[in-house]
């Protein structure tokens, strides 16, 4: 698994630093520093700007300025490289400087700016899994053995066109269901590995407690179907989907999420606070991607409706405090 | 401060309630004011795609509801302008989801807030639409030129009047061709008004550009050289209160207008 990186935007820099000699021209320049400086990762921060050969007017740096006093952000430096633009800055009341800083770390730090309410977002995670909870200790309590016999397997096996369509619509309390459907797939499918675990009983415990060895530990729910708009699937294991995700449609695991198709909807893998987690998808086209309490969201885009067919499979996880996308080869 | 609770409603589906919406509320806060809009079309949301804030989603009002997260926590602040916010539907849920009561709260927190709280009702006249309009100070009727959306207009009107708490509605005509119009193949405005004798509030040509618009996530009145943007602008200005006249919607006659009139007695023979 060679894992390459992938550049979706490079524009986030370290310190600070809003690199945006990237854009092609001014306007988008502009519009790439307003999209970034809305998104509130700079709130009660000073930014530096990296405006490079672009040339801009007074006017425009009115603009700057404001935009980030809109969104509680300060302009602190910027670095450009043109008379008429370091004039502008100066008649504005910035600082200038001619070079761009020597300590400038030109990483990608894609999507770091989509990592929002991260503290919050962990409580959502806990109130959603939370009603799950219950439900499975007492489904556990009820369970005999993986052994089953011929006739339970029949009786199975008839119950499972009515209960697997229902996966989708079910809310938090009808988990019975997809309980259900993991004991009837390790019957006749041979995809889960172990009886369930209680999940998330270490959910109190520091995160280093979860690890991959953990993960492949818990149940895996195995999913033939293509889910729709509005569709949910909620599992404290892994989820492997052999179907594509719709925009609209949610899959939240405990453990890792599989999709064998086009992910086009939110993928939540690691709920619960396990940060080792990992969504792979022979397609990524997600809406947003989620990894324990971070955020990452899809880039804002024009229309296109010539979307690219090809399979290119790649797998998200977090690395350096954020979500990155690695490509499988 | 208290500001007013708009609902966007019209019975008939796909008459451009959550366009209206959107541009609505685009408009208003293009003109300074503080706007929120409010998706309650639970299960089948759509007005966060319209304006392009679909990836930002991550509580929405049902979470608020069930208090899975505060209020503020759920309004997802547009790309453009900092003074518009959007709270959206569920997706994964439905109506039955939503009770008069929570509605209540909402709108009453939300118009302590915002000087203009927008809803986008879903259509139908059941628990959703009862729900959209209980806490609506004003209403915005959205037709459409056919006898189809004007009777369901008209079954809408008879709802809201028999309404406790009264509220003042008028009336947007969308999607008008005044071509048709011309040519007696389509009812123009004083036939509309005709049958439902209600205020007019404004009328919105039919323009293709409203479909680009929808792909992008990009409200039509952000355009200055449309006309339906233009006619939303206005419409929102007559909400803010100004005395704004119709527009004049004759499509302009060019060149090959002419040259075709010309033709057409010899393509005619």
């Amino acid at each position: 698994m060679g894992a390459n990186k992938r550049n979706i935007m490079t524009t986030v820099l370290a310190k600070n630093i809003i690199d945006l000699t990237d854009n092609a021209n001014t306007a988008q320049a502009l519009s790439k520093f307003e999209e970034i400086i809305i998104s509130k990762v700079f709130e009660n921060a000073s930014v530096s700007i990296v405006l490079g050969e672009f040339v801009l007017t007074q006017g425009h740096m009115a603009r700057l300025k404001s935009l980030a006093e809109q969104n509680n952000s300060k302009i602190d430096k910027i670095y450009s490289s043109v008379v008429q633009t370091q004039l502008a800055a100066l008649n504005s009341g910035l600082t200038v400087s001619e070079k761009a800083p020597k300590d400038l770390i030109f990483e990608d730090f894609k999507n770091s700016f989509n990592n929002i309410e991260l503290n919050t977002q962990s409580n959502m995670i806990e109130s959603i899994i939370d009603p799950t909870i219950g439900q499975l200790l007492n489904n556990n309590t009820e369970q005999t053995s993986t052994n089953t016999n011929s006739e339970e397997k029949e009786k199975h096996n008839t119950h499972r066109e009515e209960i697997l369509p229902d996966i989708g619509s079910s809310q938090s309390s009808e988990f019975k269901t997809i309980n259900e459907v993991i004991e009837i797939l390790n019957v006749d499918k041979q995809m889960v590995q172990h009886k369930i675990d209680l999940p998330f009983e270490k959910k109190d415990e520091p995160t280093q407690e979860t690890d991959n060895s953990t993960t492949k530990k818990k149940t895996t729910l195995y999913i033939n179907q293509t889910l729709r708009s509005g569709q949910v699937v909620t599992h404290d294991g892994n989820i492997i989907i052999a179907g594509d995700t719709h925009p609209g449609s949610e899959v939240v695991a405990g453990g890792d999420i599989v999709v064998w198709g086009t992910l086009g909807g939110i993928a939540h893998a690691g709920a619960g606070n396990n940060y080792k987690a990992s969504i792979r998808a022979l397609k990524m086209d997600p809406i947003q991607l989620r990894i324990a309490d971070y955020i990452a969201r899809r880039p804002d885009k024009t229309t296109d409706f010539n979307k690219e067919l090809s399979i290119k499979p790649e797998v998200a996880r977090i690395s350096n405090g954020e979500i990155r996308i690695y490509s499988l080869k | 401060m208290s500001g007013r609770a708009i609902v966007v409603t019209s019975g008939k589906g796909g008459v451009g309630k959550t366009t209206t919406t959107a541009n609505i509320g685009t408009a208003l806060a293009r003109n300074g004011a503080k706007v929120v809009v409010v998706d309650t079309d639970i299960g089948l949301r759509n007005l966060d795609i319209l304006m392009g804030l679909e990836n930002r989603i991550v509580y929405n009002i049902i979470d608020v509801v069930e208090e899975r997260c505060k209020l503020h926590q759920a309004l997802v602040k547009d790309k453009k302008m900092p003074n518009l916010v959007l709270l959206p539907a569920a997706q994964t849920r439905d109506k039955s989801a939503l009770k008069t009561e929570d509605m209540d709260e909402i709108i009453t927190k939300l118009k302590e807030d915002f000087d203009f709280v927008i809803i986008d009702s879903p259509a139908g006249i059941e628990q959703g639409f009862q729900n959209a309009i209980h806490k609506a100070d004003e209403a915005v009727i959205v037709t459409t030129p056919e006898m189809s959306a004007v009777r369901d207009a008209d079954r809408i009107i008879g709802l809201l009047e028999a309404k406790e708490d009264e509220i003042k509605y008028r009336l947007l005509i969308n999607r008008l061709r005044p071509g048709m119009v011309k040519t007696n193949d389509m009812m123009g405005v004083d036939d509309v008004l005709d049958i439902l004798s209600i205020k007019l509030l404004g009328v919105i040509p039919e323009d293709k550009d409203i479909i680009i618009s929808t792909n992008k996530g990009d409200p039509i009145v952000n355009d200055e050289n449309s006309l339906a943007g233009k006619a939303y602008r206005n419409v929102a200005r007559r909400l803010m209160g100004e005395d704004v006249p119709l527009l004049n919607l004759e499509e302009p006659i060019t060149w090959f207008d002419k040259f075709k009139k010309i033709l057409a007695p010899v393509v005619n023979a």
